[in-house]
């Protein structure tokens, strides 16, 4: 029986081995190597030079991800309180724009946000100024929340519809108003689905590359973007990518470490894990 | 209009000033209010005039109108602090040696202190409750007995708030409570899966109730404890839930609902995720907290075992509908119908036809028996107790018939025995043989006769009793599979066998009557 089930595994073992593990420690060769191939310091060095595009990238995630909760929570809430049926629709309208080829769905905001887009012409029909909207750190953030939130409403969901009702209606009978039910039950049962919601949107968010390009212009560069500079772009040094590659992963690993604390707290309430 | 309304402020006022120096000031205002409350309503309910207040020598206040009723503002005050008094010194052992005499009277006034009028609840179309009325006396174990589907549950969600009735009111004393929500009626409940909250420790989950309502910390760290101590659960305070058994969950879950200081307790089938020996252990604590607190307890099961050995009242449902309500000897000695009978213990039900007074004529033969009043001729069901009957030779009596079955019971056996077609069930520490032919004996205080109802005809003999035997032995696999599941709650275990044996204990002694 073991001997079957190792074996099974073995074609997803081999993957992972020259897929991710390989490429990984490719990475980490370059990031502390020149491009003679000896070993350098100066890759890393050098990538604190970078690190307003790390501290925008961050701030930037981190909004997106504030905003994808904000808005995404109550949704997830009272998707949650629906009837089974109205349920599926929702959750179905969620990932409707997920079915959408991504590159598209980023391209169609911006002949919307653009300065002579649908929006300005609509407002300008009206009778009022346009709006500056493309190109700005606004218009990132818009993207980002727009492409990542069914991330966040996804997981969010699953985990309330989990909630048990009758500890709810414990909550109620022991004197709780639908306000305290909500503040000391529910807020705290849904916390995994919290930090995996966030999880989730805030690392990709930090490390996109094509919203920025398309939404955000050349004022607006990520981490994303810097990376895909060096290896593809007219800065090409694999090194220096591979560095700013590997602090970026750290920087995300701490991240979710930092949150996991948060979650090590609560004992239980259903895995808020989707994926 | 102002004359009488004055003269009352001031006799309401002169009598609570007097006593406001030992009550607590809170409760008398509030028992001045609700008392207001009550002769506004009925001055407006009975035009007024010409009504007349006395002050009697015992200082209750007596309005003269279409309808003397005598009002005892001091004594409700009283009552209401005492009973407060009574739940604050929860003590296992002090209130074991001293029983709460407060309980006692209380339960001897008899207050309604929860009253459902026509209540009508229908799910999806189907009506569950239909026209339901019930009232709960003050301080009373009542249990809600009847099988799944029978509206039980509905009635204790109601009374909890959880279910607004399509019409009809709940009562709270004489306050009318229907369309107050849940959070704000002075009754907990403890749910059948406990619903405690999984992201709090034990501590926190008792506190819980007790933080909404703004207590000092030292307070709530006092009552969790002694809480704590009441369930046996002490040293548990700060164990997560995930690491308790489903008999101590069980637990924390009553500390949690009595931690509230609740007037009613609603009990929604709490034992029955519990196995046999811890269930019995439950049954004995829960009664014990009960009489300790003087709390109302409103109990929901379909265990009728459990019903009989708990509750005052035993309140048996069927369809929506009470079928009987009574003690539990009332409810297992004088069934109203084929359906109590039936579901309580074990019976024969035959047809019958009443011959005169004292005399009815089954299983071709005529009784003496002790039911009057049904007028001659009348069609009944007879309902006799397996273990009143008593064997003895087949040609010494009037019933003669052979044994199809015999069943090892442990304090007895269960004999069926065929009666010229209609299956019997015997209940005997003597054992017989398949085959054996044997005489049935009853007297008169063994036969119960009972008016035919909708029932009659539904559960006769025990011709089917092969069924029911699969159905027992399913049920003790399934119990046993239960057991070893919570093989780790072996403390339990032992506490919950010694109770076993005591509960076992009465029911030895009746079989040795037999």
């Amino acid at each position: 029986m073991k001997s079957d089930s190792k074996l099974l595994s073995a074609p997803y073992t081999v993957w992972m081995t020259v897929f991710i593990v390989l490429p990984m420690l490719l990475v980490g060769y370059f990031a502390f190597t020149d491009r003679s191939g000896s070993f350098t310091m100066e890759n890393i060095l050098s990538v604190g030079q970078y690190s307003n595009v790390f501290l925008r990238s961050i701030w930037l995630g981190a909004v997106a991800t504030v905003v994808s909760l904000g808005l995404g929570y109550p949704l997830a809430y009272i998707v949650s309180k629906m009837n089974a049926r109205r349920q599926n629709v929702m959750v179905m309208l969620v990932m409707l724009p997920m079915w959408m080829n991504f590159l598209l769905r980023t391209y169609a905001w911006m002949t919307l946000l653009e300065d002579n887009g649908l929006i300005n012409s609509m407002l300008a029909a009206v009778g009022l100024p346009r709006v500056h909207m493309i190109n700005t750190a606004g218009a990132v953030v818009l993207g980002m929340v727009y492409n990542y939130i069914p991330y966040m409403i996804l997981p969010l969901y699953s985990v309330l519809t989990k909630i048990d009702r009758s500890v709810i209606e414990a909550a109620q009978d022991l004197g709780a108003s639908s306000r305290e039910v909500f503040l000391k039950v529910v807020v705290p049962l849904s916390m995994p689905g919290v930090i995996s919601g966030v999880t989730m949107v805030f690392v990709p968010a930090v490390s996109t590359f094509i919203i920025s390009k398309m939404l955000g212009g050349g004022g607006n560069l990520l981490i994303g973007d810097l990376i895909d500079m060096q290896f593809l772009g007219s800065a090409y040094n694999p090194n220096l990518g591979s560095a700013v590659s590997l602090v970026l992963m750290v920087i995300i690993l701490i991240c979710m470490g930092i949150m996991n604390q948060f979650d090590d707290g609560e004992a239980a309430g259903g895995g808020g894990m989707l994926i | 209009m102002t004359n009488p309304l004055i003269s009352l402020i001031v006799i309401s006022l002169r009598l609570h000033l007097k006593k406001a120096v030992l009550l607590e000031v809170s409760a008398a205002i509030k028992a001045a209010f609700g008392f207001f409350a009550t002769v506004l309503f009925r001055l407006s309910a009975g035009g007024g005039f010409p009504v007349v207040f006395v002050v009697t020598e015992d200082k209750t206040l007596r309005i003269k109108g279409q309808q003397e009723k005598t009002y005892h503002p001091l004594r409700e005050a009283n009552r209401k602090n005492r009973a407060g008094l009574c739940v604050n010194n929860i003590d296992t052992q002090l209130i074991s040696a001293h029983p709460c005499a407060a309980a006692k009277e209380m339960h001897q006034l008899k207050n309604t202190i929860i009253s459902l009028k026509d209540i009508t609840v229908s799910y999806d179309g189907e009506q569950i409750l239909g026209g339901f009325n019930l009232e709960i006396h003050d301080g009373e174990f009542v249990t809600l007995l009847g099988p799944s589907g029978c509206g039980k549950t509905t009635v204790l969600r109601t009374i909890a708030g959880f279910i607004r009735p399509d019409a009809g009111d709940v009562f709270f004393y004489d306050k009318k409570i229907t369309s107050l929500p849940p959070h704000r009626r002075e009754v907990n409940t403890i749910f059948q899966k406990y619903a405690l909250f999984p992201h709090l420790n034990v501590y926190n989950n008792i506190a819980f109730g007790m933080r909404l309502k703004g207590r000092s910390e030292k307070e709530i760290k006092e009552t969790v404890h002694r809480m704590l101590a009441m369930v046996n659960l002490t040293g548990y305070a700060h164990r997560g839930i995930g690491q308790l058994s489903g008999g101590q969950q069980q637990r924390v879950a009553i500390a949690r609902a009595l931690a509230n200081e609740p007037k009613v307790l609603l009990l929604d089938e709490p034992l029955g995720a519990l196995d046999l020996k811890l269930r019995k252990d439950m049954q004995s604590e829960l009664k014990k907290i009960q009489q300790q607190t003087g709390i109302t307890f409103v109990f929901v099961t379909h265990d009728q075992e459990e019903a009989l050995s708990m509750s005052d009242t035993v309140v048996v449902m069927d369809g929506g509908v009470i079928q009987q309500i009574g003690t539990p000897t009332d409810i297992y000695n004088e069934p109203r119908n084929a359906f109590v009978a039936d579901f309580i213990g074990e019976s024969n039900i035959l047809d019958g036809i009443m011959q005169e007074d004292y005399s009815v004529r089954f299983a071709g033969h005529t009784f003496r028996c002790l039911d009057s009043g049904f007028g001659k001729g009348t069609p009944v069901d007879v309902v006799i107790r397996p273990e009143d009957i008593k064997v003895v030779e087949p040609d010494a009596t009037l019933i003669a018939g052979d044994v199809t079955a015999v069943t090892f019971k442990g304090v007895h056996y269960e004999i069926i025995v065929d009666v010229s077609g209609f299956k019997w069930m015997i209940q005997s520490t003597e054992g017989r043989r398949v085959g054996d032919r044997i005489g049935l004996v009853l007297t008169p205080d063994d036969i119960h006769v009972m008016p035919k109802s909708e029932y009659s005809g539904m559960y006769g003999d025990y011709s089917t009793f092969s069924d029911e035997m699969d159905e027992d032995r399913n049920a003790s696999m399934e119990r046993k599979a239960l057991e070893e599941a919570d093989a780790p709650e072996e403390k339990d275990t032992a506490e919950a066998a010694d109770a076993m044996r005591e509960a076992n204990d009465p029911k030895e002694g009746g079989a040795d009557e037999i």
